[in-house]
């Protein structure tokens, strides 16, 4: 190999470094634009907002305090709280979210059923509905006086109306139910699509080898759909993480700061309280590390094992 | 080669561009004679604005007086974010802004405000309001709405149970328990509606009526456990929420639905919020104004407190001498135009020289005749001075909390409200 790359000449190997060089040039000019403005508006604030967190005091009138406002997190009753709501809300919501709008899916993806565009419509429907709207509406479904309670009432279920929103655990619970009616349909269309892209033949296959439905669920249906479930579980993850406009508009936080979620809290240390935006750039930190940390533990949880067999 | 350069050329007009029109920002230093004034009510504090620009224009026709309606939140956001970057683009010539933020604008940016206390006299406003709207001496914003607080009672509820409206006048909490607990055994109608939710209003207006706040004298030290006003607030709602005589509401909706069902016989609150309490033509003639319970055995404690009110605010932009003549010429000094408010509006401002005006003392036809802008406007002027200092909205969170935990967990009082003490100690330091 070594003595034909010596045969050719020396003046060939420069044009051919020039014209990858230029060809090179033109790929870089393209992707500099989006790097210098990613630079200025992601980067830039990122580390600004870093340097922000090490300091603390109100308004403009701050001093460096190093790393105190990381330690105040960890005695921050609120930030404490707001934590454990958003874990909360993320280990409840986000699994039922995600088995509900698989068996939406595969329910409405069967060839037989009839209305199957009106049901997917149905079931898609709230997503597309404003988030202050439905919110609205869930915070009068569970009011006091709200049609929940007035149906539970006429039910005979309960004898006097329950204060859901004025329960720290059943506000929760109410938050709860409003994130899943307003999301499954949303990652349902997800699974659907990825669905119709799996080949019929696979589920003939292990019907005439004598697999049930269940098992063709478990063996066939969720392992292809593997990477779009990683998908939606990492962006409702993020999306849990960061959850504002929904507490914000049925709860407020409420009762008191049972429902509050880091976001709002953040929200409330800057426009709220007495601006001290040295601590709002920590608590926005800690979302940060948390979202990071858990995505890494979801990519690894589901990564894919059989990769090195896979032939190129 | 050719290509080479478009693409390069691109690039940097397209950067040039983004650039470009961050860079252009406008430059308004015509002087135009013109003011932006941002406040968030159309039926209350916008509809005052524009009777405002109607007397000032009837002197100074050629001055433009731009009202935007902004909600109240969004003005506060925005001249917070304006003021940490330090850039006043974008901010208009008057803001309205609400008391509870007032002295968390002046002790972080009161460089921002012009100082209008040299333009109007601070005698003309309730002494209560003073103090409030002032930084090192200098009054700041003009005080314009009350927040004067009273108690709308239902006297022919009481009447159905044998009480008349001499017997809920002047009470403190423990005489309104008493007659609570009977009237809701004659009738079955509670006492008054509260989203127990949220209860820093409630507590905002027991502390006023005692002359105290959530902060202590310096405005700063948190005072939430050592302070007999409000555990004896805590104490009361608790009694009254045991004791099942309480509506709760999630928001102003259901608070409406729950005074116009005849759910509940009284509406503790403010002056404002008269025109909700006459939403139902059905019950006129039926409300009567009393005034607020006192907290029972506190020292200090009044019939007279306080909950909201806001002020005008010139921000320090060009054009503010044009502002600061706006004010001064109709909220700040005018008594017709104070007249006017009250009469065309139903505002009732905290502008002293309105106490002897004939306008406050005729009677109101919906509350039977009784001339309660009057009322509220003495009560106003024996609200005790207090200090609001810079960490209301976080009292309020810390109230709200210990009073959930210990109405809806069982939590013991002085433990809940101990915990919110030193949740304030550790992250107020």
């Amino acid at each position: 190999m070594s003595n034909i790359s010596l045969k050719e000449p020396p003046q060939a190997k420069r044009t051919l470094n020039l014209t990858r060089f230029k060809r090179d040039l033109v790929g870089w000019c393209f992707i500099l634009a989006p790097v210098i403005l990613i630079g200025i508006f992601v980067v830039y604030p990122m580390i600004n907002s870093f340097h922000l967190s090490l300091q603390s005091g109100v308004g403009r009138n701050l001093n460096f305090v190093g790393l105190d406002n990381y330690t105040r997190l960890f005695q921050d009753r609120t930030f404490i709280r707001a934590l454990q709501n958003n874990l909360t809300y993320l280990a409840i919501q986000v699994p039922l979210m995600i088995l509900l709008g698989l068996l939406y899916a595969v329910l409405l993806n069967k060839k037989d059923l009839k209305f199957r565009s009106f049901f997917r419509m149905c079931i898609f429907l709230p997503a597309i509905t404003s988030l202050m709207a439905y919110a609205t509406v869930f915070r009068y479904l569970f009011d006091q006086q709200g049609i929940i309670n007035a149906l539970l009432l006429n039910w005979g279920l309960i004898q006097d109306p329950i204060g859901w929103l004025m329960n720290p655990v059943l506000a929760r619970v109410t938050i709860i139910a409003a994130l899943t009616w307003r999301w499954t349909g949303y990652n349902m269309i997800f699974y659907l699509s990825s669905l119709q892209n799996i080949d019929e033949g696979i589920y003939e296959a292990a019907k005439i080898d004598g697999a049930n439905a269940v098992q063709a669920f478990f063996k066939i249906t969720i392992p292809l759909l593997k990477p779009i479930i990683l998908f939606t579980s990492i962006m409702s993850t993020i999306g849990t993480l960061q959850l504002f406009d929904e507490v914000v508009q049925i709860t407020d936080g409420g009762p008191g700061q049972a429902t509050v979620t880091m976001t709002q809290y953040i929200f409330n240390l800057m426009f709220w309280y007495n601006p001290d935006f040295g601590y709002a750039a920590t608590v926005s930190f800690a979302v940060l590390l948390m979202i990071l940390t858990l995505s890494v533990i979801q990519f690894w949880a589901t990564r894919d094992r059989d990769k090195p067999r896979r032939r190129a | 080669m050719k290509k080479l350069v478009s693409v390069i050329g691109a690039s940097i007009l397209m950067l040039t561009l983004l650039f470009g029109l961050a860079g252009c920002g406008s430059d308004n230093d015509s002087g135009a004679e013109q003011i932006v004034i941002w406040a968030w009510d159309p039926a209350f504090n916008i509809a005052a604005l524009e009777l405002a620009a109607e007397f000032f224009n009837a002197e100074n026709p050629d001055v433009e007086i731009i009202i935007e309606e902004v909600a109240f939140d969004s003005i506060v956001q925005q001249l917070n974010i304006a003021f940490a970057a330090g850039t006043m683009t974008g901010l208009p010539n008057i803001a309205l802004v609400e008391q509870y933020q007032s002295q968390v604008f002046l002790q972080n940016f009161s460089e921002h405000f012009y100082p209008i206390g040299n333009r109007v006299n601070t005698n003309n406003f309730a002494g209560y309001t003073v103090p409030i709207h002032s930084h090192n001496g200098v009054m700041y914003g003009v005080p314009f709405d009350t927040g004067a607080i009273g108690m709308f009672v239902r006297h022919d509820i009481l009447a159905q149970a044998g009480f008349s409206v001499e017997d809920v006048y002047m009470i403190d909490w423990w005489e309104a328990l008493e007659i609570s607990e009977a009237v809701f055994e004659a009738t079955g109608v509670r006492m008054f509606s509260q989203n127990l939710a949220a209860t820093g209003g409630y507590a905002r207006m027991n502390m006023t009526a005692s002359g105290t706040w959530y902060t202590g004298a310096d405005g700063q030290t948190v005072n939430i456990n050592n302070s007999p006003s409000i555990r004896r607030a805590v104490e009361v709602l608790k009694e009254f929420v045991d004791r099942d005589l309480v509506m709760h509401h999630g928001d102003a909706n259901t608070m409406h639905a729950n005074w116009h069902t005849s759910q509940v016989w009284a509406v503790p609150g403010a002056v404002w919020l008269t025109p909700s309490v006459m939403l139902d033509d059905g019950l006129s003639g039926q409300w009567t104004l009393v005034p607020y319970p006192r907290l029972p055995d506190v020292q200090g404690a009044t019939n007279f407190g306080n909950m909201g009110g806001s002020a005008w605010y010139i921000l320090d932009v060009p054009g503010y001498e044009i502002a600061a003549e706006f004010l001064s010429f109709t909220f700040g000094n005018n008594l017709e135009f104070h007249e006017a408010l009250l009469t065309e509006i139903g505002a009732l401002s905290v502008f002293t020289p309105l106490a002897n005006s004939p306008v406050l003392s005729e009677p109101h036809p919906f509350f039977g005749g009784q001339p309660i802008f009057q009322q509220f406007s003495i009560w106003a002027n024996n609200i005790p001075q207090f200090n609001v200092g810079l960490h209301t909205y976080f009292g309020n969170s810390l109230i709200s909390t210990a009073i959930v935990e210990i109405l809806e967990e069982g939590r013991d009082i002085d433990d809940a409200l101990n915990a919110a003490q030193h949740h304030a100690d550790t992250q107020l330091n």
